[in-house]
């Protein structure tokens, strides 16, 4: 008999868990229901600082600030966010800054806003011209090994990446 | 009328940016400076360059969020950041 074992966390739970074992301090966003899991256990934990965000390219300023102080930081935002990131993301290629980004997809699968299409099927190769490695979660159990694997990348060897959590794994917007 | 170091104007009716920028930081102690691209990223190097500084030459409008992301990190140092406003 194939039994599945029960699962006693979901997702969320265990990547914002890793997050903080890696010793992550600052967690930057803006309002997204994709992430809002992730942002309410940020804002809701006294060890971390949440930032929320008026354009996702402050955080990519607040992150540089973070690692020029000592802190570990990671931004949150949508696909349609990495297009208002791309000349921020200059300072991290000038100054050879570590950065992670957790990217939630829109444009994809299900989606019912066309003007959300442009940048989300460009998402991808703008971050790679910027110096990015970018890695797809498409299910639950890649979370946790594509996350260790960032973040051995970003904070032991001063890469860019951004993990794209793509819209059918994030599941529909409902409204 | 435009004239060098920013003056626009004359000099009796507008601050000189460059002065201003040199006298907010005459006192600084214990204390971090984060600069913005072009002009004010000039006159804080102008006014003297130190280890505490840290100039953006691109990224525009990253200062003050490079600032805050410091001051959460090392909230006890002292903070200037210099945007400029177009």
């Amino acid at each position: 008999m194939n039994i599945k074992p029960i699962e006693t966390k979901n997702w969320q739970e265990e990547l914002f868990s890793t997050l903080k074992k890696e010793g992550i301090n600052q967690i930057s966003f803006v309002p997204d229901a994709g992430h809002s899991k992730i942002i309410n256990m940020a804002i809701n934990d006294p060890e971390i600082r949440s930032i929320a965000l008026t354009t996702e390219e402050e955080g990519v300023a607040l992150s540089c600030g973070a690692w020029l102080g000592g802190h570990k930081s990671v931004l949150l935002m949508q696909s349609s966010g990495v297009g208002n990131c791309i000349n921020m993301f200059s300072i991290l290629k000038s100054c050879n800054f570590p950065f992670l980004t957790f990217v939630t997809m829109r444009g994809e699968f299900e989606e019912f806003n066309s003007w959300q299409v442009p940048m989300g099927s460009i998402t991808k190769p703008s971050l790679e011209l910027m110096g990015f490695r970018v890695s797809r979660i498409d299910s639950s159990d890649q979370v946790l090994p594509v996350t260790k694997n960032a973040l051995v990348n970003v904070f032991e060897k001063n890469q860019k990446v951004a993990i794209l959590l793509s819209q059918k794994f994030i599941g529909k917007k409902k409204w | 009328m435009v004239k060098r170091n920013g003056r626009i104007g004359k000099k009796k009716e507008f601050l000189d940016r460059r002065e201003v920028v040199e006298s907010l930081l005459a006192e600084r102690e214990n204390c971090l400076v984060v600069s913005g691209l072009g002009s004010p990223t000039y006159d804080v190097h102008a006014a003297g360059d130190r280890d505490e500084t840290f100039y953006l030459w691109g990224g525009m409008g990253g200062a003050s969020m490079i600032g805050l992301g410091l001051a959460i990190a090392q909230p006890q140092k002292n903070y200037n950041c210099y945007n400029r406003r177009w």
